[in-house]
């Protein structure tokens, strides 16, 4: 046990060190050095859904009914999956617009609607309220704990309380700190650095004493975790905890699960720290793993403790208060302590981010709009709303105490806790409709959540008003008038569902039927339509026709004149003159056209929410209504637009792909051009030379008659000679053209190249003789059959030997024929032992007229169109022509053919 | 930027993995049993979910490498 002195001094302490923390968040966050601008602080922060009922809550749970509590935190998990679809949707959305809480969210969605924010923000205050009161009743309890604890189980709670008004006290400092750390800037959008510095170290606190108090359970008080599950084990009501019951466990398992992920992004300190205290976007990507990772910490060591509890400790004892009384009946008073301290932080950080959540809403989205109705607003409208902000906090916390008073034991601390979440729940499918179907609408909206509303107070509200006896508790066990399929508890006769899962079915049916429903059959308004576009489109870079939907007149002066009076009139001026800047224009002469309207509406937005902003504005502004119609035809063009701007896009690439061929081909064509210029010129030429040569011998001999009869016969030979070469000439032109055309006839067939082979050498033999060049002929007679025709093989055949003839030296010349068979092919080589050929040279030599050596030196034999000729041939038959370098110098002329395929071959 | 796209859509599939690994009718599957005496369901949760954990913060810090090249 301890003295009330030291412990009430130990908690004072800590309370100090939070103001302190939060004051040096705010100090560095004015000096421009942010200590929150890391994704770890943001996780942390995040963790501000780990309240006392995950603290003492969620081991009471255990200690009752297993592993039912993990829902809680399996939900978020599964969110944090869609980080990247909805979460990050939410934030950057939140960020343009300058959201401020939730209600603004769906407020600005559903065409910036006061009725909207005012519902939401009524629900969230109602739905909140018990919330806050567990939080309060949390901290008095484990005070009471820790100061009449006598050394047994059992007694500490049930004593009356040394302090009377715990919860009063507790209450009233949580209400200065959100007070004096929420408040003090007007601007609801901007961040509030000190709590969030002070949340974020809360929550470290409270994670650090949970695992010291699990670590103490199963290391100290026990012979490790294994001895816990195996004392456990053998005793029935305690193993019967880890199984999994029949079908009305599982659809709660899963409602659970479902109402954790609404309440994840739909709790107002949940959108809090997560969008409004958001510092980077990029903050989010770490945070959707470190979030998850913080919540497996804190839940790892529930079920040790809770089974510690229940292992160790007489019946009777409060299972919400184990992780306090295991500690101290162990004699740790200083564990007890540190539990208690994070018993504290997790209360303290979540009532003090939802008081601040809360006060927005209730100031922006309740208060103002009544002020503005009753045209009750100052001039300086800056302390008036920081008043009402601070009036609202107070409130807030002052019904979460009266709620404490009135309600005290009758809900264990988790059933409070599902209540809250299952009314919060209501907006979410509001929110997962306004930013991913365009059609959600504002009526839709209002209808699906006043039913939701509704039917949760029906069935989870007014049951807890009973339990206190406000109301006849035959009402609920008959049902109202006695109708017994009303009764609450088992709506429309739906029995064998627990409370908070029958609850949740029937007021998601109800709220997402009005919303889908309503939405189907009535149109949207102008406003909404644009601003759905705003919101449901915002990837595909919607926001840009943003000042296109506007259209009206307005004087700059009463746009700074009415901002002003929220924000400053200092502060106002700078930024519309930041603005005119942006805009490359005069501060002295910025127009108030469409796009400064939207700013002063943005500016506005950010201090008492988009609802409130549309109406101030709209007082100082001569606004044209654009109907409906208009506003679908510029949405329509803007997507039209963006939808033509990627097809010219796409075109305009494929654009220059096509003129990039088309460049090729003309290069090519060019080059096809010279080559035909080429041609002529040099079969011009070659014909000349023959040609010269035939008619100077022939005027010879005709202007000398007398000639010598030798003479003349020398003569008439070198005519005949030269006319055949003539005719070699023109023959393979004439060979060349018709290949070339396709008009050559091709008798195919079943040829074998050795057997051709052996024909040419024999009818080359004389050449050859003749030069004195030696012929080596190496043929292979299996299988080399080859699909050719048979005249034109055997004349590259002869090409190729006349050419190899030619190139050898006399006497010492020796030239090579040779066919072997490959696996798939027939290869044929003629090798000589000349000058080879230089490797730049050859593939250059396949080309027509192109003769290797300088042709002004040395006078070249044959037309030039031999080896051109001879790989089209062999290129019409499918084979390849190519030279190598010969293994002792000279070169290798190499034919390669397919071989004839067998079935051919049997045919 | 369909890296990040597909990233993106890695984490959709992960949330539908999650929705069959922590719901019923898996977890009737781990209900009742031990593994070394410790309950087999509080084992399977608390694995699956640190595991899941895992694959998220390998999905989203696999931030700024460069995408792998082509390798035909």
């Amino acid at each position: 046990m301890w003295a009330s002195t030291i412990l009430l001094l130990a908690a004072a302490a800590y309370m100090v060190l939070l103001f302190a923390i939060a004051s040096f968040g705010d100090r560095r966050a004015a000096t421009g050095r942010s200590i929150i601008n890391s994704s770890v602080v943001y996780a942390l922060s995040l963790a501000v859904y780990c309240t006392s009922w995950t603290f003492y809550g969620s081991v009471g749970r255990a200690a009752a009914s297993g592993l039912d509590f993990l829902p809680i935190y399996l939900g978020p998990t599964l969110v944090f999956c869609l980080g990247w679809v909805l979460l990050s949707r939410i934030l950057r959305v939140s960020k343009a617009h300058r959201i401020t809480s939730i209600a603004d969210l769906l407020a600005s969605r559903f065409g910036k609607s006061g009725a909207v924010a005012g519902l939401v923000s009524v629900i969230a205050v109602i739905g909140s309220v018990p919330y806050i009161a567990l939080q309060l009743k949390a901290v008095s309890t484990s005070l009471n704990v820790l100061l009449e604890y006598q050394g047994s189980f059992g007694e500490g709670s049930q004593t009356a309380s040394v302090l009377r008004n715990t919860e009063l006290w507790v209450a009233a400092v949580l209400a200065l700190f959100a007070v004096l750390f929420g408040t003090r800037k007007i601007d609801a959008s901007e961040r509030h650095e000190g709590i969030v510095a002070a949340i974020a170290f809360e929550s470290i606190v409270k994670l650090v004493a949970f695992v010291a108090v699990g670590l103490f359970a199963g290391l100290v008080l026990f012979d490790g975790f294994g001895d816990i599950f195996a004392r456990a084990a053998v005793r029935p009501e305690l193993a019967k905890l880890f199984d999994f019951g029949g079908p009305a466990a599982s659809i709660e398992w899963i409602g659970l699960t479902f109402l954790a992920m609404a309440a994840i992004v739909c709790l107002p300190r949940q959108f809090q720290v997560m969008v409004v205290e958001n510092v980077d976007e990029r903050h989010l990507d770490r945070a959707l793993w470190l979030f998850p990772a913080y919540l497996i910490a804190i839940n790892l060591f529930v079920v040790p403790i809770a089974l510690a509890g229940l292992l160790s400790a007489p019946a009777g004892t409060d299972p919400d208060t184990l992780v306090l009384t295991l500690p101290l009946a162990a004699g740790y008073n200083g564990l007890a302590l540190l539990a208690f301290l994070g018993g504290l932080s997790a209360a303290a950080s979540m009532v003090i981010v939802e008081t601040v959540a809360l006060s927005t809403m209730i100031c922006n989205d309740l208060v103002v709009p009544m002020l503005l109705r009753l045209g009750r607003l100052a001039a300086d409208t800056r302390p008036v709303l920081l008043g009402i902000r601070r009036a609202a906090i107070g409130l807030v916390v002052l019904l979460g105490f009266a709620y404490v008073r009135v309600v005290r034991e009758s809900y264990g601390l988790v059933s409070i806790g599902l209540v809250s979440f299952a009314a919060v729940a209501q907006f979410f499918p509001a929110i997962v409709f306004g930013l991913f179907w365009r059609r959600a609408n504002r009526l839709g909206v209002l209808v699906g959540i006043t039913a939701g509303f509704l039917v949760w107070a029906y069935t989870l509200l007014l049951p807890s008003f009973a339990s206190v006896g406000w109301l006849p508790r035959e009402l609920f066990e008959q049902g109202p008038f006695g109708i017994s399929l009303l009764r609450p508890s088992t709506l429309f006769g739906l029995e064998g569902l627990d409370p908070v899962t029958h609850g949740l079915f029937w007021s998601m049916l109800f709220n997402i039927t009005g919303i889908v429903g309503v939405s189907l059959f009535v149109e949207q308004s102008a406003l909404e339509r644009s601003q759905a576009a705003l919101f449901v489109d915002y990837w595909r870079g919607a926001g840009r026709e943003e000042g296109r939907l506007w259209r009206g007149t307005a004087q700059i002066s009463d746009l700074v004149q009415l901002v002003g009076r929220f924000l400053g009139e200092a502060q106002t001026r700078q930024t519309f003159d930041a603005e005119a800047r942006r805009r490359g224009r005069d501060p002295a002469a910025l127009a108030a056209d469409a796009e400064t309207v939207r700013l002063a509406e943005r500016l506005l937005a950010g201090a008492i929410g988009s609802a409130s902003a549309r109406v101030m504005v709209a007082s100082v502004v001569h606004e044209e209504p654009i109907g409906t119609e208009e506003v679908m035809r510029i949405l329509d063009e803007t997507s039209q637009a963006i939808e033509y701007s990627r097809r010219l896009e796409q075109q305009s690439r494929a654009l220059e792909a096509t003129t990039a061929e088309l460049r090729r081909a003309n290069e090519r064509l060019r080059e096809l051009d010279r080559l035909k210029d080429d041609f002529v010129s040099t079969v011009s030429h070659e014909l000349r030379t023959p040609l010269t040569s035939i008619r100077s011998f022939s005027e010879i001999l005709l202007d000398n008659p007398t000639l010598e009869q030798q003479q003349r016969q020398e003569f008439l030979r070198i005519i005949v000679t030269e006319s055949e070469r003539l005719t070699r000439l023109i023959n393979d032109m004439l060979d060349l053209a018709k290949i070339e055309a396709g008009k050559l006839e091709w008798h195919m067939q079943p040829v074998s190249a050795s057997e051709v082979a052996r024909e040419a050498a024999a009818a080359m033999g004389q050449l050859f003789r003749d030069r004195r060049v030696k012929l080596e002929v190496k043929l292979t007679d299996a299988l080399s059959t080859t699909i050719a025709d048979r005249d034109r093989l055997f004349q590259v055949i002869v090409n190729l030997l006349s050419n190899a003839v030619k190139f050898s030296p006399g006497d010492v010349g020796l030239v090579a024929l040779t066919v072997e068979n490959e696996t798939d092919g027939v290869r044929l080589s003629v090798a000589d032992n000349g000058p080879g050929v230089a490797p730049n040279q050859r593939e250059a030599i396949f080309e027509r007229f192109r003769q290797v050596g300088d042709t002004l030196t040395s006078k070249p034999e044959g037309s030039g169109l031999g080896l051109a000729i001879s790989r089209m041939i062999i290129e019409h038959f499918g084979g390849r022509t190519w030279v190598e370098d010969g293994p002792g110098g000279g070169a290798i002329f190499r034919v390669w053919l397919p071989r004839q395929p067998a079935a051919a071959l049997a045919g | 930027m369909p890296q990040e796209a597909r990233r993106r859509d890695r984490l959709v599939g992960l949330f539908a993995l999650g929705v069959v690994l922590f719901n019923p009718p898996m977890l009737w599957i781990f209900a009742r049993s031990t593994l070394f005496g410790w309950p087999l369901l509080f084992v399977y949760l608390f694995c699956a979910w640190a595991a899941l954990t895992a694959i998220i913060a390998l999905t989203v810090e696999r931030r700024r490498t460069p995408p792998p090249l082509e390798v035909e």
